[in-house]
């Protein structure tokens, strides 16, 4: 079982990669990026309450921004809905087509050196097609080249410098060298490549519908259970090449997650403090999982669940919502669920999924 | 007192002059056999008293004063009228016959301002006119209609008295349907014909009902009957002649029957919640038969919980909340412009003050106390306080003698007028209570305590102006002589929670001792009354405490691993501001850093994988009883969600299923009483497995089910009668009431995941909160208020 934080630590508290996190995002908040995606924000939940934008109610709990936005408009396409978008729907989906290539190409530089035709192997839940799936963006193993970042406001020598500091910390955790470990020796050994391409390409061709009438839902579902399956039956090497190639992406997409969820704010995060009554807090092969309740208040009352949220001592942290309830009933209390960023900076993993 | 068993009438007028009519009437009045009539020539008695006292006091009583006024002058006429008007003028039928001139003009000219009168042109027209008359009144209810309205009024008046609640507060209900918000009770009684209102203890109930009852017969003759069940109702017509009683008309268990024949009756049921298990049970039965024998009367049942199921045909409607709007209103009205509920009443507070007896309670004690406990004890000393502004002793010992009625009266929040002064005059005579308080007739405490209006003495039994008041001053009756063993409070879950709220500060231990004999509900319940308290902790002390109440209280959530049976360990951990705890196989305290949180976590992990870490030792705001309580609370919340079955609770057999099923192979029978069982079996599984077996809310049926099914082409409904000897099935007749279930909920491979979803359901009415809502976290508000 790995330990509750595995990373190295800011004052023995805060791991550096998560301090990394928060700077990153905060640069990217104040960047050209993330005042256009808090303005497309900003404009969908106005069109929200005054209109109807089906990419605003597809995109809700639909996983990380940008990506949840491509995953709204791909279920509508599959559902022979793509003529619904409005004017606004289209502009923003185009930006979020170009973000979503510099995203690939700000993991490329937390996946180097390990090579793309090494580390896209493996079969994880980012290869799953859109619409499917909402807890990873897409391809972020796969090797993107050229400027990508400047055509979305990515430009700014701040935010390239926090996002250095963020593949440079990425680099550093026991989980990164866990998977290089493990790309070198699928490097060496021709035959485990080639087992782990004919895996790949298996499970792949599944991935497609059955049918033409077969449900969303039931080709997701179908499509989880193959991937938490490919490997049950391979011999130990594959199945510890492929964990903690898995790991590593994990802690990606939760650093993934966590930046883009704190560029998307108008404002910058405070800490949930004062009264948040008994945390628990559970430790799993998951991660470190907690379970928290806050009074709202004018500046947090209704969390975004693509949004992380940190807590204070003896849990400092940045964590990602896994789940939130409300209760109205006189003052708003907010129940979150949340995973320890932290917690994902270790070696060993199981092959559970970010839901 | 009179004893009598139907409408009295008496008819006054000259005796002579009308000698023959009178006869007649009385007469025709025997052989119509819905009345006693009173004639003073046929049914005065030999007395010590005087003939007009004798004739004034059945003038004054009856139930109808008939009066015909001829020709000839008489003051014992005059006199009797006056009583008679005085007591009720609704009850006066006036009959006049010849001219209106001469002896009796005057009073002809009173009698036509005052009363709408009968004339008459001869004898047997005046006969025929005041035997028709007296049986319109009669069998209209139309005689005592204004009584009974003015006996609601002055219920609610009391009410409003109490807590500045106003008149005009017309309370709302929300609708079981997901729809229906929002819509006023009376207009939900209209639509529906019986409803089971539900809601908190001070969610306006009460108030509700008075009210709707009062609106409904403001344009209609119905009659309002407002009924406060008891431990000893044994059936409805008992509590409607006591309904009757009290505006002093006695119609007579025919005359009641008539009137619910003929829907003349709308009826409220009120008191469920304040009677013992057994009783509920018995007054729901009666509650039943009596709606299902007379279909066309109207009927709300009140109650703070209850299983529809068991009252299939009555729609249910749960109490709305005061809007913002009237929230602001009431607090405007009070001199309050500015506060804003959520930003300036302290967190435990802010959803009570959505519930009418609740936010009058607030405005009557003023904004200052901080749990609802300290409001209802707040708003008890402000209601001594206001009839005894000076002596302070006059002030303790009303509330003493107060409490000990309220003792007296438990379960109920009502006591005999005689039970009620041999209790204080006992007490009066213990040697504290005159050493502290002198020597004070029984009378006299009664008389303080009613001047403060928290009881009402009403026909020989006395009454507290609110159940919560009543619970409260038992409450603190029992905390006060310390009789906190678990068997003086475990019969009375209304009390229970109150008792150890009470209790917490003063008596810890015997606090975990009550919880410790009642369920997890009612440990909810007693948290939500708590009020945060500024202390300082000692950690070694108040860990051990915390450690002791936890493992006093864990067989509340059911049973657990084997080694629960040995005293739960723990280890605490903390840097002086925050505070970890671990299970751990012994008891340890460690004064770390944060920088050492992460060391100390992996070590503990070996003993569990589980940690509650406080940002703030909890101990600074509640004692560790309570924080051990809160825990136990939200660790039986975390065990039921283990429990939930995979699987869809929606799922439903299709048509084709269903058709099979009905068409009727020859397992069919065997079939739906094997799921019955199945579910039966399942859902006392999971109960126990939670240790809310023992909880009122969870009984489980016993015997074998008697299934029927109301066929309708292709489909079904279904309605499963336990307690049967054998089980059996059968094709009903009709279409089945819209309440019973479908019978493709029942045709589906796994009945689990309906069932888990339908205990949860009850699991949330319960505690009063949602269980989709981790509000548990916050112990404070780890449940709702369902008192």
């Amino acid at each position: 079982m790995a330990s509750a934080t595995a990373g190295r630590r800011v004052d023995l508290v805060k791991t550096l990669l998560e301090e990394a996190v928060a700077s990153a995002g905060e640069a990217l908040r104040q960047s050209d990026f993330g005042t256009t995606m808090q303005t497309f924000r900003a404009n969908r939940r106005k069109a929200h309450g005054t209109g109807w934008s089906w990419i605003t109610a597809l995109e809700l709990n639909q996983g990380p921004p940008i990506q949840r936005a491509l995953t709204a408009a791909a279920t509508l396409k599959a559902a022979g809905k793509g003529d619904l978008f409005t004017v606004e729907d289209s502009e923003y989906l185009g930006w979020a087509s170009q973000a979503r290539l510099a995203i690939q190409r700000i993991t490329a530089k937390c996946w180097s050196p390990i090579p793309a035709q090494i580390r896209t192997l493996i079969v994880d839940e980012d290869d799953l097609p859109d619409p499917l799936g909402h807890g990873y963006i897409r391809n972020t193993r796969v090797s993107q080249l050229g400027d990508l970042l400047g055509p979305v406001g990515l430009k700014d020598p701040l935010s390239r410098a926090a996002l250095r500091l963020v593949w440079s910390e990425a680099k550093a955790t026991p989980a990164f060298l866990a998977a290089r470990e493990s790309a070198e020796a699928i490097a060496s050994d021709p035959s485990l490549a080639a087992r782990l391409r004919l895996r790949r390409s298996e499970t792949l061709k599944q991935f497609q519908p059955h049918s033409t009438g077969e449900m969303l839902v039931a080709v997701e579902n179908r499509c989880r259970e193959l991937i938490t399956s490919t490997y049950a039956n391979e011999p130990l090497k594959v199945q510890e090449v492929a964990l903690s190639i898995r790991a590593y992406n994990r802690l990606v997409q939760h650093v993934l997650w966590s930046i883009l969820g704190l560029a998307e704010r108008n404002e910058g995060l405070p800490p949930i403090v004062g009264d948040t009554g008994p945390i628990r807090v559970r430790y799993t092969d998951e991660g470190t999982q907690v379970a928290v309740s806050y009074w709202g208040d004018d500046r947090r009352w209704f969390p975004d669940l693509t949004e992380p949220f940190e807590l204070v001592s003896p849990l400092t942290g940045i964590y990602l919502i896994t789940g939130f309830a409300m209760s109205f009933a006189g003052r708003e209390i907010i129940d979150l669920t949340g995973k320890r960023l932290g917690s994902l900076e270790g070696r060993s993993h199981d092959t559970a999924h970010m839901t | 007192m009179l004893l009598r068993t139907r409408p009295l009438v008496f008819l006054s007028s000259t005796i002579t002059e009308l000698a023959d009519i009178r006869s007649e009437v009385k007469r025709q009045l025997d052989q119509l056999d819905i009345v006693d009539s009173w004639l003073f020539e046929y049914h005065r008695a030999a007395s010590g008293a005087t003939p007009d006292e004798q004739y004034l006091a059945y003038a004054r009583t009856c139930d109808l004063y008939v009066v015909i006024v001829a020709d000839q002058a008489s003051p014992a006429t005059q006199a009797e009228y006056e009583d008679a008007v005085r007591d009720n003028p609704e009850k006066v039928l006036p009959f006049f016959i010849g001219p209106d001139e001469g002896a009796t003009a005057d009073f002809r000219a009173a009698l036509g301002q005052r009363h709408t009168f009968v004339r008459a042109g001869h004898p047997d027209e005046l006969i025929e006119f005041v035997v028709a008359a007296i049986r319109h009144a009669v069998e209209s209810g139309g005689l005592v209609q204004q009584g009974l309205r003015a006996a609601l009024l002055e219920s609610v008046s009391r009410s409003a008295a109490l807590l500045n609640l106003a008149l005009e507060f017309l309370p709302r209900v929300k609708l079981n349907d997901g729809e229906s918000e929002g819509l006023l009770l009376d207009e939900c009684l209209e639509r529906f014909g019986r409803v089971l209102v539900i809601g908190e203890g001070g969610a306006g109930k009460s108030h509700g009902i008075l009210v709707t009852l009062f609106r409904l017969t403001q344009a209609s003759h119905k009659l309002p009957l407002y009924l406060t069940a008891h431990e000893g109702t044994r059936s409805i017509e008992e509590l409607l002649e006591s309904a009757f009683d009290s505006v002093r008309f006695y119609p007579g268990i025919d005359l009641i029957n008539q009137y619910s024949r003929e829907g003349r009756l709308l009826i409220g049921v009120d008191g469920y919640d304040e009677l013992s298990a057994e009783s509920r049970k018995r007054l729901l039965a009666l509650v039943r038969g009596y709606a299902d024998r007379y279909p066309r009367c109207s009927y709300l049942l009140a109650a703070r919980y209850l299983d529809r199921s068991v009252l299939p045909t009555f729609t249910e409607a749960s109490m709305a909340a005061i809007s913002e709007g009237q929230l602001t209103d009431a607090l405007k009205a009070h001199g309050y412009e500015q506060v804003q509920p959520r930003r300036d009443l302290k967190t435990e507070l802010v959803d009570l003050v959505r519930r009418p007896f609740w936010l009058g309670a607030l405005l009557k004690a003023g904004l200052s106390p901080r749990s609802p406990l300290a409001i209802l004890q707040a708003l008890i000393s402000s209601r001594i306080v206001q009839s005894e502004p000076t002596e302070s002793i006059k002030q303790v010992r009303t509330r003493r003698a107060a409490a000990l009625l309220a003792l007296t009266a438990r379960p109920s929040d009502r006591v005999a007028l005689p039970e009620a002064l041999d209790a204080l005059s006992v007490w009066a005579r213990h040697d504290y209570i005159q050493d502290t308080f002198g020597q004070v007739a029984a009378v006299e405490y009664l008389e303080d305590v009613t001047a403060s209006g928290l009881i009402v003495t009403n026909g020989g039994t006395v009454q507290f102006a609110h159940s919560l008041l009543a619970v409260v001053l038992a409450g603190e009756e029992l905390v006060r002589r310390r009789d906190l063993s678990p068997s003086a409070v475990i019969t009375d879950p209304e009390l229970l929670p109150y008792v150890a709220a009470l209790a917490a500060d003063q008596f810890p231990s015997e606090m975990v001792e009550v919880l410790a004999a009642s369920d997890v509900f009612l440990v909810a319940r007693a948290l939500r009354l708590l009020e945060t308290r500024e202390s300082r902790a000692y950690l070694e002390s108040d860990a051990a405490r915390y450690q002791k109440a936890l493992s006093a209280l864990r067989h509340l959530i059911g049973p657990g691993m084997p080694e629960d049976t040995e005293p739960e360990q723990i280890h605490v951990a903390t840097d002086g501001v925050w505070l970890a705890i671990s299970p751990s196989p012994s008891f340890e305290i460690s004064v770390i850093s944060e920088a050492e949180y992460e060391q100390w976590s992996n070590a503990v992990r070996a003993a569990s994988d589980r940690l509650v870490v406080w940002t703030k030792n909890p101990f600074d705001d509640m004692t560790p009883e309570s924080v051990a309580a809160a825990e136990i609370v939200l660790r039986f919340k975390e065990k039921l969600a283990g429990l939930r079955p995979s699987g869809d609770p929606y799922e439903r057999a299709d048509h084709t299923v269903v058709r099979r099923f009905l068409d009727g192979t020859t397992t069919r029978d065997q079939d739906i009483v094997d799921a019955m069982l199945t579910l039966r079996r399942y859902r006392s599984e999971v109960i126990e497995e939670c240790g809310i077996h023992r909880s009122p809310y969870f009984y489980e049926p016993s015997g074998m089910p008697l299934i029927e099914l109301f066929r309708h082409g292709n489909t079904a409904r279904i309605r499963v009668i336990w307690g049967q000897d054998s089980a059996d099935v059968r094709v009903a007749a009709g279409d089945g009431e819209q309440w019973y279930d479908d019978i493709s909920d029942y045709l589906v491979a796994d009945l689990r995941p309906r069932e888990y979803r339908k205990l949860l359901s009850q699991v949330e009415h319960a505690l009063g909160t949602p269980l989709t809502v981790t509000t548990w976290h916050q112990p404070r508000l780890v449940a709702g208020w369902t008192w």
